[in-house]
């Protein structure tokens, strides 16, 4: 897995490219406590590149979601594959993400 | 496309993630000549990758000197997976569903639901160390 994040304006963006799972879940935690939401108070997961995410992914979105919300930024999810859409349906992530599809 | 089916292997990876990285990459291999659904292939390595993750975070608790015992079955029509480890085991009715509101946030017991939605088949041993999950093929 692969991680880059941009910054522009108020938005960080970041692009993680391959399997995000238990076994390198951390990493993506270490990239987005690097953020900093006072500065970047929007923040775009672009999922465009992943092509697979496990529970343990799926927890550190949680917890970082949680920290953006507490300092009133905005978590969006963009282009994840139909298979990642599927697993966010099914434990209703969508319902407190804002996810954008594919266009 | 596989000819000499059913592929039946028993082996014993260390409870690692790196072990469990080559073992799984190695399966959706096999697994790859054998079916070319794609949706399948995601499904299996998710559930497989949840099910190692508990082996050894729940079960072997982290300690690297512990195994996980694995013995599968890809067949043409199916494929077949039990997972154990050397753990106390757990009683999987305790695992709250994380798709009902209130237990949306809570950190464990995804994995769970996953493997149950994803497997046409899931059953827990009574000690609850050994997991078998069945794929029948698309």
């Amino acid at each position: 897995m692969d991680i880059k994040t941009d910054y522009s304006d108020k938005t960080a963006t970041v692009l993680i490219t391959g399997k995000l799972d238990v076994t390198n879940s951390h990493k993506f935690k270490d990239s987005l406590s690097k953020i900093d939401i006072s500065c970047y108070p929007e923040v775009v997961l672009d999922f465009t590149e992943l092509d697979m995410i496990d529970s343990s992914g799926i927890g550190k979105i949680l917890v970082f979601l949680k920290k953006v919300k507490e300092l009133n930024g905005n978590l969006v999810i963009k282009n994840p594959n139909q298979y990642i859409r599927e697993v966010f349906e099914l434990i209703q992530l969508d319902k407190i993400i804002d996810i954008i599809p594919s266009s | 496309m596989v000819k000499n089916l059913p592929i039946i292997v028993y082996t014993c990876i260390k409870s690692t993630y790196r072990s469990a990285t080559l073992f799984l990459n190695n399966l959706v291999k096999r697994l790859s000549e054998v079916t070319t659904n794609q949706s399948d292939l995601v499904h299996i390595r998710l559930c497989i990758t949840e099910a190692l993750a508990n082996a050894i975070i729940w079960g072997n608790k982290n300690n690297t000197s512990k195994r996980i015992i694995i013995q599968y079955t890809i067949d043409d029509r199916f494929f077949s997976i039990s997972i154990e480890d050397e753990g106390q085991g757990f009683i999987t009715k305790r695992i709250d569903c994380p798709g009902n509101n209130s237990n949306l946030l809570k950190d464990s017991g995804r994995g769970l639901l996953f493997m149950k939605t994803f497997m046409d088949e899931v059953v827990f041993n009574q000690k609850g160390n050994r997991v078998t999950m069945t794929k029948y093929f698309s």
